[in-house]
This record gives structure tokens, C-alpha cells and sequence, in this order.
């Protein structure tokens, strides 16, 4: 897509700068991270606006800057499901589970999870799907990355896949979540800008007239009116029902993004810190479905197809377009930019994908099931490093044999895990007192399994448009399983808990749990000092 | 419900601006004829006839009657907009102003109730809940000094 040198010199520039500027936060982050709650949770001590600013980093993902964008592009209504699915997923967070989490927890959501229950099987079962759901995180960002890099730069895929890896590995291993937290702040500010840049660029062509730019997309996506409406890409009318149901009752069972309510100091700064979140990404969220439409109307379905066949070079593709057009300075200058930055928001949601996985296994598995919670401190945070080591090239070694598969697909599948596993088990610990260990295992265990089950024999791994057996038609027809595993989650999670015993450890520490994340009183203070 | 709040907040700024002395930030109102079952809290007044289990069991009643309701609206108001876009393309596919047609002013109705929602729910928890929190924060505290 880039074929000029001067393309190539530009957007490796830009790719630097950010570099160096994110090792030098690490760098200074180093000395702040040497506790577990400095490498885990930044001490607590990170402020409501920091902390909104961090996840809004998360949410703009790969998949998210060129993902919504280029699917708006090619199938026009149908992308948008992503935008607003992330952000009404912010309304249960916001209302239910971020004030409780962060006043009953320590370190990952299993600790909410755990409160009132047996803690090592509940652990287990939880420390199982969070970790998937990370690796599917992972490979989303890491396949993303190939995908640009052989648009963007002159270097392979696999190059980048491993490059992205281990610069990430680096930057978790020595600043912890500090330094995960500054350089995902300073990438959401450079995202946001970019975003806005763009979306103002392309409105002042259309002399602000949203009308204008709808109605150019329509007729130059050769599509018509039907291009504005839903059903192009969503040609399984159940398939949009049910991608929508796992993006909003996903979202508060993500354990990267729930992880980063413990970095604040109390719930008050945990609500601030989602509602920094629904503005930024809300904002942020609308601008990239403009950008969608942009493109179809700019740049064309024909160009945007002949450079990725996901439509995932729109984004880039529109900013050359708007900064003059292939060959031009401004063009160049523009899409190596937006290039560049976008390779940045993939290694900085890598980074905190991957602190989240370390802590699930340092923390959730080494040091509460296999120690019992008899580790110390040093041991967790040496745990947590190997785990980071492991879980690094354990995602690079997955996403070099998983380049072919779709981004957005992983990420909806994700966010089902989610939904199906831990949004029972946080729902019923906080609300149904009766709720039992056998309950909880249930839910994970069958919200995780009925999940990845019903992908493993559904139309993206099975039949013509699947990975293997092409001749075989899918088991069942959902893309996403979201609308059978949510319901059997919290099924299994009710079943379990009514066919066995009263667990009077259960019921009498729901009364404890209720005090606790109602009003915050005995949740973990922050760190004093560094 | 909402209605009763919304008065019981107006009242509470009312008394507020009229110059009391009592800093009174938030106002608990049960459901009965007359004003008999009203219980003002104030800040600044020693409220000893509230036990720390009372204002744990008031936060949680308080919680249960606004936030919950307020999830459930607008989860119910996502899910009715999908089964509008998957199976009502008629409806949706109506153009209101020039291209902009239903189903973009639905998406971005999505948007515009978590806006909503959030700064709704952000004002009430700060009046209703955060003092409530801080309190029962107080008296646990007090209760486990003694305890020991």
C-alpha cells in the first residue's frame, strides 16, 4: 500500500519515536514497580482520569482503529454493531460491578469471584477462561499486527509478529503496570488525536454534512440505500443478535480491563474512571464509524479490497486519501502517522494483555491455589515474570500459526467467553445469597467450554468458509455463540448451586461481601509510598 | 420511585439555599401517607439512631432501586434495537433526514443512553450514596476498635 521509500523512512521514524518514548517511560517506571501491588496494580495510587485514560488506551485496539473502520467500509451499517456494542457494555460496569470489584479485590476479578467461596477450585476454574479469553486478546492484536505491518512496512509478518512480542515481554518485565499504564495513556492521547485529525478532515469535505458523506458512501459502495441499513454483513439475522449480546455483557467480565480498577484508590475514583471511559470512547467510537463511511466514500471498495481483503487498510487508506493522495507529502506524511500509531495501540494493548495473563498465573495460580496463599511477595512477583516470559511466546508461537484467522471473530469470541463464564459468577457472588463453590465452577467451566464448543463446530472452523472438513456443513450456524453460552452460563451457575448443599461458609460471608463492596470498608488501601 | 427522588433531592437543595444550619445532604423517604416516615440524615448531625447494618442495608436498598432499574432499562432498550436491526429492516430502513435513516439514529441513540446513563447515575450516587458509604465506613471502623 505504501510503496514509496520515503513512505517506508517516514512511518519507521514515527515507529521509533514512539519506541523510544515508551522505553523511556519503562525505564522510569522501573524503580516504581518493585512491590507486587507496583507491578500489578501500579500501587493503587493511579488517579480516576489516569486510569480512564489507560483502559480507553485498551479499547483502542487494532481491532477497534482498523477493524470497525474497515468493516464499516465494506459492509457499511453492519460495522457499527462493534462500536456501539463496546461502549452500552460500559453501562454495566459502571453501574454494577466497578465499585464492588474495587472494593472487594486485590489484585484480578477471581478475587471477587472467590470472596464469599472455596477459593482454590473457583481460582482454578476462573484462572482457566481468563486466560483464554487473554490468549484470544492476544492472537487478535498479534494476527492485527502482521496484517498492518506488511501494509505499512517493508518487513514479513512473522518479523513483526515477533518484534511486537518482544518488545512487549521487555516493557511488562521491567516496568510492571506502571509503566503499561503511561504508555497506554500516551498512546490513547496520540489514537484520540489522530482520530479526531482525521474525522475533521474528512467532515470539512463534506462541508460538515454528515447527510453528505452517508449518502456518497451509499451510492460509491455501488450498494445503494441498503449500504446504510443492517444486513450486508449479518447475513444470519441470530448471528447480530447474538455478537451483540456477548459485547455488552462481555465487557465487565474482561480481566485485562476489570484488572485496572484495582489501580485506583478507592470506588469513587473507579466510578470516575469508567465515566472518563464512556466519554473518551463514546467519542472515539463514533468518530471511527464516520471514518468507515469515509473511506467507502473516498477511497472506494475496490481499492480498499485490493489492499486487505478484510477491509482492515481503510483507516490508513482514508488518511492517505485525505492528506492528498498517493505520492503527494501530506499523504505520505498522513498515513505514515496514522500508521505508525496504530502499530503503537497494538503494542501497547499487548502489554496489558499480557500483564493480565501473568497476574492470573502468578497470582490466581501459583501463589492462591498451588501456595494457598502461603507465598511471599518476592516469589509472586519472580511467578509473575516467568508467566510474562511464558505467556509472551506461548502468543507468539499461537499467532504465527493463526495469521489467517479473522481479528474482529477473535475478539467477539472473547468478549462470549466472557459474557458466558464470569459475568454469572460477579453477578450472582454480589446479588444471590444462596450461590455456592459448585455454582461458580459450574458457570465457568460450562461458559467457557459451551463457548469455545460451539466455535470449534460452528461456520468459522467448520464448512466452506472454515479453517478444516470444507465439504461438511457447520453443526450450528452462529458465527458467535454468545446467544446459547450466556444463558447456559448463568443456567449451570443456578443448577449447580440449587441441586447441592447450603454452603453456610457461602451465605455467612455474602453478609461480609455485601458490607465490603457497598461501602468499601476493609478493601485494600493504596501503597503510601514507592 | 423516581418521581419520590427526585422530590426528596429538590427538598434536600431546598433546604440547603434557605440557609440552614444543618449541612443536609441527602434525605432517607419511606413510602407512607404524610411526612411521618421521613428521616433526614444530615452531615453534620450526630446520627446515632442509624446503626452501621442500617446504612449497609439502606445503600444496598438504594442501590437495588436505582441502579438496577436503570441497567435494566437500557439493556432492555439495546436488546429491543437488536431485534429491531435484525428483523424489522422495514422500520429501520426508513429515512428520516435525506440518507440518515432509523437504524443510524438507533446506533447512535446507544450512545447518547450511556452518556445518560452515566452522568445520571454519577450525580445520584454522589448525593445519595457517597455519604451513606462514608458513614458506614465511620462506625465499621468505630465498631471494630471497640470490638477489640
Amino acid at each position: 500500500m505504501i510503496t514509496s521509500a520515503n513512505g517506508h523512512l517516514l512511518t519507521t521514524l514515527f515507529f521509533m519515536a514512539f519506541i523510544a518514548l515508551s522505553l523511556a517511560l519503562t525505564f522510569w517506571a522501573k524503580r516504581r514497580a518493585k512491590s507486587a501491588s507496583g507491578f500489578f496494580v501500579a500501587g493503587r495510587r493511579l488517579r480516576g482520569w489516569q486510569n480512564g485514560i489507560a483502559i480507553s488506551g485498551d479499547y483502542m485496539s487494532a481491532a477497534s482503529f482498523l477493524g470497525i473502520a474497515g468493516l464499516v467500509s465494506l459492509f457499511g451499517f453492519d460495522g457499527l454493531m462493534y462500536s456501539f456494542g463496546f461502549i452500552v457494555g460500559w453501562i454495566a460496569i459502571v453501574l454494577l460491578v466497578a465499585e464492588p470489584l474495587r472494593n472487594s479485590g486485590k489484585y484480578t476479578i477471581s478475587d471477587l469471584m472467590a470472596f464469599r467461596l472455596r477459593a482454590r477450585p473457583v481460582r482454578a476454574a476462573a484462572a482457566a477462561s481468563s486466560i483464554t479469553i487473554g490468549l484470544l486478546y492476544l492472537l487478535a492484536q498479534l494476527v492485527g499486527a502482521a496484517a498492518i505491518a506488511t501494509l505499512l512496512l517493508p518487513i514479513a509478518p512473522n518479523t513483526a509478529i515477533v518484534i511486537v512480542g518482544v518488545l512487549m515481554v521487555v516493557y511488562v518485565l521491567f516496568g510492571g503496570m506502571v509503566a503499561t499504564t503511561y504508555v497506554q495513556i500516551v498512546k490513547a492521547i496520540l489514537v484520540f488525536g489522530t482520530t479526531i485529525l482525521l474525522s475533521l478532515l474528512l467532515l470539512q469535505r463534506f462541508d460538515f454534512s454528515l447527510n453528505h458523506l452517508l449518502e456518497q458512501a451509499a451510492s460509491a459502495s455501488g450498494k445503494g440505500d441498503a449500504f446504510l441499513r443492517p444486513g450486508l454483513f449479518f447475513t444470519n439475522k441470530l448471528d447480530l443478535v447474538s455478537l451483540g449480546l456477548a459485547l455488552v455483557l462481555g465487557t465487565a467480565g474482561l480481566p485485562h480491563i476489570m484488572m485496572r480498577f484495582y489501580t485506583v484508590p478507592d470506588a469513587q475514583q473507579a466510578r470516575a474512571s469508567a465515566n472518563w471511559v464512556i466519554g473518551i470512547v463514546g467519542t472515539y467510537l463514533v468518530m471511527t464509524t464516520i471514518l468507515g463511511f469515509g473511506a467507502a466514500a473516498l477511497v472506494g471498495h475496490d481499492h480498499i479490497v485490493a489492499a486487505n481483503r478484510a477491509g482492515n487498510s481503510a483507516a490508513p487508506l482514508l488518511a492517505l486519501a485525505l492528506g492528498g493522495g498517493q505520492g503527494t507529502l501530506g499523504g505520505e506524511m498522513l498515513v505514515s502517522f496514522v500508521s505508525a500509531v496504530t502499530f503503537a495501540t497494538i503494542l501497547a494493548v499487548v502489554a496489558g494483555l499480557i500483564i493480565a495473563a501473568s497476574s492470573n498465573i502468578a497470582y490466581d495460580l501459583y501463589s492462591q491455589v498451588i501456595r494457598r496463599g502461603g507465598s511471599d511477595e518476592r516469589s509472586e512477583i519472580r511467578v509473575a515474570k516467568i508467566a510474562t516470559l511464558l505467556v509472551g511466546v506461548a502468543a507468539i508461537v499461537l499467532a504465527l500459526m493463526a495469521k489467517s484467522l479473522n481479528v474482529a471473530f477473535l475478539v467477539g469470541l472473547a468478549f462470549a467467553v466472557a459474557a458466558s463464564a464470569h459475568l454469572p459468577v460477579i453477578l450472582f457472588s454480589l446479588f444471590w445469597k444462596r450461590f455456592n463453590t459448585i455454582g461458580a465452577v459450574s458457570s465457568l467451566l460450562v461458559g467457557l467450554c459451551s463457548a469455545v464448543g460451539l466455535v470449534l463446530v460452528g461456520p468459522a472452523v467448520i464448512g466452506s468458509k472454515g479453517l478444516i472438513l470444507h465439504a461438511v456443513e457447520p453443526l450450528v450456524r452462529l458465527t458467535n455463540p454468545g446467544i446459547i453460552s450466556i444463558p447456559l452460563g448463568f443456567f449451570a451457575g443456578w443448577l449447580g448451586t440449587v441441586l447441592t448443599a447450603k454452603e453456610t461458609k457461602s451465605e455467612e460471608r455474602f453478609q461480609e461481601l455485601q458490607i465490603r463492596a457497598l461501602t468499601g470498608y476493609g478493601a485494600e488501601a493504596s501503597e503510601t509510598t514507592h | 420511585m423516581d418521581i419520590s427522588r427526585a422530590a426528596i433531592g429538590r427538598e434536600s437543595r431546598r433546604k440547603k439555599s434557605a440557609g440552614r444550619q444543618l449541612d443536609c445532604t441527602l434525605a432517607i423517604s419511606e413510602p407512607g401517607p404524610g411526612a411521618a416516615g421521613t428521616l433526614v440524615l444530615c452531615a453534620n448531625a450526630p446520627t446515632g439512631s442509624l446503626s452501621a447494618e442500617d446504612l449497609v442495608r439502606e445503600i444496598a436498598r438504594r442501590r437495588h432501586a436505582v441502579a438496577h432499574p436503570l441497567f435494566l432499562g437500557s439493556f432492555f432498550f439495546f436488546c429491543m434495537t437488536l431485534v429491531a436491526f435484525a428483523y424489522l429492516p422495514g422500520l429501520v430502513g426508513t429515512k428520516i433526514i435525506g440518507a440518515i435513516n432509523v437504524a443510524y439514529l438507533l446506533a447512535l441513540a446507544q450512545f447518547v443512553v450511556t452518556f445518560v446513563v452515566a452522568g445520571v447515575y454519577a450525580r445520584w450516587a454522589r448525593t445519595a450514596i457517597d455519604p451513606l458509604t462514608a458513614q458506614a465506613r465511620l462506625r465499621l471502623g468505630n465498631l471494630a476498635r471497640e470490638g477489640r
